[in-house]
């Protein structure tokens, strides 16, 4: 009885509710945030949450402490999820047999999309808690080991770009990298490119930009590069990198490509839990809205 | 090599979407049908050829938000006209088309040359849940309005945010493998993410307003209201923001 009273306390709809606004709350504020410190908020991205806390967020407290608050509200979320299903499926088990396996199949539902919204969040944080990124200077010929002993070099680099007749001439399409791969089991070629990354022991390889290369030719005139440089200076703190992917010259920006590798054990759990959510809305609502007519 | 005639598809549209309100407003509900229909069509075209913008096919042009925006309401207004009960309400959808077809014709029609990492069937599979979602975040919001307004219509905004919400769960879903091919992470922390997250939650919450005392149907209507402005004030900066960003074809 005890433990009942306390998931009914904890897991009280009103209290979700209002924990989903300040969620909406300190997202939104967030965002705002973000586009105004693209560098520091984008730091996030490539290092552990809690070592980004503890010196960037720490040191940073007046653009940061949204990123705490989001993280506590979260986690409180996340204990009132799971007092609010255990308690809704404790309640509706013994009724089952009376209820028929069609009605009661409706009536668990929602709890099961909560229980599946915990497992994504858990993904989310466990990505953001144990993900591992390397990052390389791709050149071709260089070689590097990933962490677990398998050894990569890259054969060779090739860089497609979009047809001198279309508005699109000198922009680069596509950049390839051949990779020559060594394991304990052997070596085998594979290639990785920006929009076919590459799986190799539960390491995801792909290719990452830097210094941008340009679409103007290596004659672009000096103006043209005081031109680049100042728009770089402004664009410093924005997120288009497509902007400066395009504007900025070829000339003394080597190396601009990097061949990025990540260990993320959290991302097959966020995305399972999300298609499985979908799939019980999908067949859900239709029933509910059939059920409530 | 010139792909810029293709926008007189999207003054036509917008045209014969301009004549469809007129006659929603004078209630010929007939004609206004039919021009809609017109206009659908020809916005359909118009976003069908946005993929040869550049002289050369990039599919990301033909899924930009702006431009499918109205026309998704469009269809919205359109699908429920021809399947739904003919409710007097739902002809006036058609005003929220007109009002976002003039930001799209206001709108630089080229498209932003995309990084390769932009390049991906996951990014259009992404933008056809997304702007579906709000395409049903917004009518959902505008029914409210006019419920709350005493117009017409009752609780028709439910289910439309319901399903947008379902769409919008898709789109989460595909982003999230877009963002993983390309950037390796499945959430990104960053404006847009950040924003997409803030609108998923809030209708999440309003999903579990029906389980809670005292939120009747006026609440719940003015509820959808702020929902939709909210979905409009995030995705709406984001447009604006990238009104500097360099195009080409138009």
């Amino acid at each position: 009885m005890i433990v009942k009273k306390i998931l009914d306390v904890v897991g009280d709809l009103r209290i979700t509710f209002w924990l989903l606004v300040a969620t909406v709350a300190l997202c939104v504020t967030g965002g705002l945030v973000a586009s105004k410190n693209y560098v520091l908020i984008n730091s996030l991205n490539s290092m552990r949450i809690q070592d980004w806390l503890l010196t960037q967020g720490v040191s940073n407290f007046g653009k940061s402490w949204w990123v705490f608050a989001l993280l506590f509200v979260l986690l409180l979320l996340g204990v009132n999820t799971v007092a609010c299903a255990c308690s809704r499926i404790l309640a509706l088990l013994p009724k089952r047999k009376s209820m028929g396996w069609r009605a009661f199949s409706v009536t668990i539902t929602p709890s099961l999309i909560h229980i599946l919204f915990l497992v994504a969040l858990a993904g989310h944080l466990v990505s953001s808690a144990f993900s591992t990124q390397v990052k390389f200077p791709l050149a071709r010929g260089s070689e590097y080991e990933l962490p677990g002993g398998t050894r990569v070099t890259v054969a060779d680099i090739r860089t497609d770009y979009y047809p001198e007749t279309s508005y699109m001439k000198n922009r680069i399409k596509e950049v390839t990298a051949i990779l020559d791969i060594q394991e304990s089991e052997g070596s085998s070629q594979a290639s990785v490119s920006y929009g076919i990354p590459l799986s190799i022991r539960g390491w995801n390889l792909r290719l990452d930009m830097k210094k941008k290369r340009g679409n103007y030719q290596e004659t672009a005139a000096a103006d043209e590069v005081a031109r680049s440089e100042k728009l770089l200076k402004k664009t410093e703190e924005t997120c288009n990198k497509a902007h400066m992917y395009h504007v900025q010259p070829k000339v003394d920006r080597a190396p601009e490509e990097f061949l990025l590798a990540q260990y993320d054990p959290g991302f097959r759990y966020v995305m399972g839990a999300i298609v499985l959510i979908i799939i019980m809305m999908i067949w859900y609502f239709p029933q509910a809205q059939r059920n409530h007519a | 090599m010139n792909v810029h005639g293709i926008h007189i598809l999207l003054y036509a549209a917008a045209a014969l979407c301009a004549l469809s309100g007129v006659c929603v407003f004078f209630k010929s509900r007939k004609p206004a049908y039919a021009l809609l229909c017109a206009g659908v069509l020809a916005h359909t075209a118009y976003q069908a050829g946005r993929g040869w913008l550049s002289g050369v096919f990039i599919p990301n042009g033909m899924f930009e938000g702006v431009f499918l925006l109205p026309l998704a309401v469009a269809l919205l207004a359109l699908a429920h006209q021809s399947y739904g009960e003919r409710r007097p309400d739902w002809d006036s959808v058609t005003y929220l088309a007109i009002a976002f077809m003039a930001f799209a014709l206001y709108y630089p029609h080229g498209i932003i040359p995309p990084t390769p990492q932009k390049i991906s069937i996951w990014a259009a599979f992404f933008f056809l849940f997304e702007v579906p979602a709000h395409a049903c975040f917004f009518a959902g919001g505008w029914l409210a309005l006019r419920a709350l307004m005493k117009l017409e219509g009752g609780n028709d905004f439910h289910p439309l945010l319901v399903w947008g919400f379902v769409f919008y769960s898709l789109a989460q879903f595909t982003g999230a493998v877009w963002c993983y091919q390309g950037w390796s992470v499945p959430f990104s922390w960053g404006a847009r993410h950040l924003n997409s997250a803030a609108i998923w939650f809030t209708y999440a919450a309003y999903l579990h307003l029906r389980f809670l005392k005292g939120w009747d149907m006026r609440r719940k209507a003015w509820f959808a209201v702020a929902a939709s402005l909210i979905v409009l004030c995030l995705s709406f900066a984001s447009y604006l923001h990238e009104m500097n960003f360099e195009r080409i074809g138009g």
